[in-house]
Parts: structure tokens; sequence; C-alpha cells
């Protein structure tokens, strides 16, 4: 192909058109849609305000709920109170149960010291006996000796 | 250059977008196939030529008419759209579905019609191979038919320079579809 052809061919190209469909909707909504662009700048605009709004006010709700929903925990794992239940009454409750378990430890402590006299009691008597049997056969070797 | 230019330019600088739209009617279908010949797909060129009016429109009131046609301007924001674009999407290897209709028109049979979007596979895709400036030459100068001097007010060039590129693409061209 020699330059005169190929320049031909270059020129030929020129044939090349766009679709009228596409140049009817790109004119109208460059000519038309200016307006239209700008509102839908704005409403975009306003969409993006009104959702950060709403972002943020949804934000401290939810900072809310959970600071309110922690504290409630934290009272309930640490300071555990009962609706219709008085302090007070239990205070006593818990003083009685004390009162009763000290009542009880005394008892114990009272059998104890009995069980152990008991003991030392029991164990002393075979002593005196083996006392009198070793008198006795003493006694007895004292007369064989005398004879 | 479009009638009465000057006139519609300062009526779509005062805001008329109808003046603007027929600014658009004029120089669209050129625009066009300047980034379709350059991107090579239907749908990349659609969106990069509404970008481009759509920029022209948004910065109309920056056009200062400098001995240069409106449509230098239009050139020169289209150039740099698809370089931009060119920056985010690597270029894509021309594929035979996609040689434009309106090439084909003119062809009977269905051999005849393969035989001839061959070729121009081949040619678009040579052209795809060129560097930017060298692209941009080559269309301007034999697709649209503007002078020297436009193509070294777009490009920002001098017009030996302009006219250097254009010979080095030619024979690159030629180089690459005689391969």
């Amino acid at each position: 192909m020699n330059e005169r052809e190929l320049i031909k061919k270059l020129r030929a190209l020129e044939a090349i058109k766009p679709d009228a469909g596409y140049v009817r909707n790109s004119r109208y909504l460059i000519t038309q849609g200016g307006m239209a662009e700008q509102s839908i700048r704005q409403g975009i605009f306003s969409r993006g305000l009104s959702f950060a709004f709403s972002v943020a006010l949804t934000s401290v709700f939810l900072i809310a709920v959970t600071i309110g929903g922690m504290t409630g925990y934290f009272k309930t794992l640490f300071l555990p109170s009962f609706q219709g239940v008085s302090n007070e009454a239990l205070l006593t409750e818990a003083n009685e149960i004390t009162d009763d378990i000290n009542i009880h430890l005394d008892d114990v402590e009272y059998f104890s010291n009995s069980v152990a006299l008991a003991e030392n009691g029991s164990s002393k008597q075979p002593t005196d006996t083996q006392d009198k049997g070793e008198e006795e056969i003493d006694n007895l070797l004292d007369e064989v000796i005398s004879y | 250059m479009l009638e009465d230019e000057q006139n519609l330019i300062a009526r779509a600088k005062g805001g008329e977008a109808e003046a603007f739209g027929s600014l658009y009617d004029y120089y669209m279908p050129r625009i066009y196939r300047f980034i379709l010949i350059k991107v090579s797909y239907r749908e990349e060129a659609e969106d990069l030529t509404h970008q481009t009016f759509l920029k022209a429109w948004e910065r109309i009131e920056q056009f200062t008419f400098q001995g240069y046609p409106f449509s230098s301007w239009l050139y020169r924001i289209a150039r740099n759209t698809v370089i931009d674009h060119h920056r985010k999407v690597r270029p894509q290897q021309v594929d035979i579905d996609y040689v434009p209709q309106e090439l084909l028109a003119s062809e009977s049979s269905p051999e005849d019609e393969m035989e001839s979007r061959m070729e121009w596979e081949k040619l678009l895709s040579a052209i795809g191979g060129l560097k930017d400036i060298e692209q941009d030459v080559l269309i301007m100068r034999f697709v649209d038919e503007m002078t020297h001097k436009e193509i070294a007010g777009i490009v920002k060039k001098s017009e030996g320079a302009v006219k250097v590129v254009q010979h080095r693409a030619l024979k690159k061209l030629r180089e690459v579809i005689e391969k």
C-alpha cells in the first residue's frame, strides 16, 4: 500500500458517524441537564447531610443504650438487690444464722471436751488395777522370802 | 467554521443552553469520530465524547478567541479526555467485530464484508499503535481535513513540527500495514 492509497483509506474514516439516539440523549443531558444536574448535586448534598445526621443520632442512641446496659449489668453483678426484700431484714436474718452457727460450734466444743475427759477417765482405771496387782505380788513375794 | 460562531459562543457564555446546543450539533460528529478512531470502541467513544462536551459546557466561560476556531478548543479537551482515560484504562486491541458498520456499508457479499473488516481492523490497530501525537495529527489532517496551522494550534507545536510528525506517522503506518 503506497502513501496515496493509505491517505485515501484514512479519508474514508470520515464515514464514521455517531448513533442518532445517542446524539439526542447526550445533547439533551448536556443542554437540559445542567439544572437537573445541579439539583441532583444539591439532592445528593442534602441526602448526605440527613444521612450524617441519622448516623450521628443513631450513634448517640446506641452509646446511651450501651452505657445504660453496662451500668445495669455491673450494678446487678456487684450489688444484688431484689424487689420486696429489705436490707435490714436480710441483715437480721444473716445475724441469726451467724448466732446459730456459733451455738452449734459451742456445742461441738462441749462434746469434744466431754469425750476427752471420758477417754482420760477410762484410761486411768487399768493403771490402778495394775498397781494393786503388783502390790499383792510384792506382798506375796515378801511372804515367800520370809519363809 | 460554523456561521455566526462568535455570536453562538457569546450566547453560550451567557448561559444560553440552546446556543451551546447549536455548537454541539455542528462539532459533535467530528469530535466523536476523532475519539472513536483513537479508542476503537463505540461505547467508550460515546462516553468520552459526552464527557468532552460536558466539560466544554461547564468551562465555556474560560474560552477566549485567540485566532483559532472554537473546534481547536474542543479538540484540546477531547485529546486530554482520551489521555486521562488511557491513564486509567489501557488501550485495547481492536476487535474485528468492533469495526464501525458505516465503513462496511458498500460491501455486498459476506466474504467481501469479512475481507473489508480485516483490512479496517488492521488499519485501526496500526493507528492505535502510534503515539498520541501521531494519531492526532493523522486524524486531524486526513480525516477531519484540517490545515497544518489549525493542527499546530491544537497540539501546541509549530507547523513545521506538525509536518514532521505527519511524515513519520504515515511512514510508521505503512510499515505496520505492510508487515
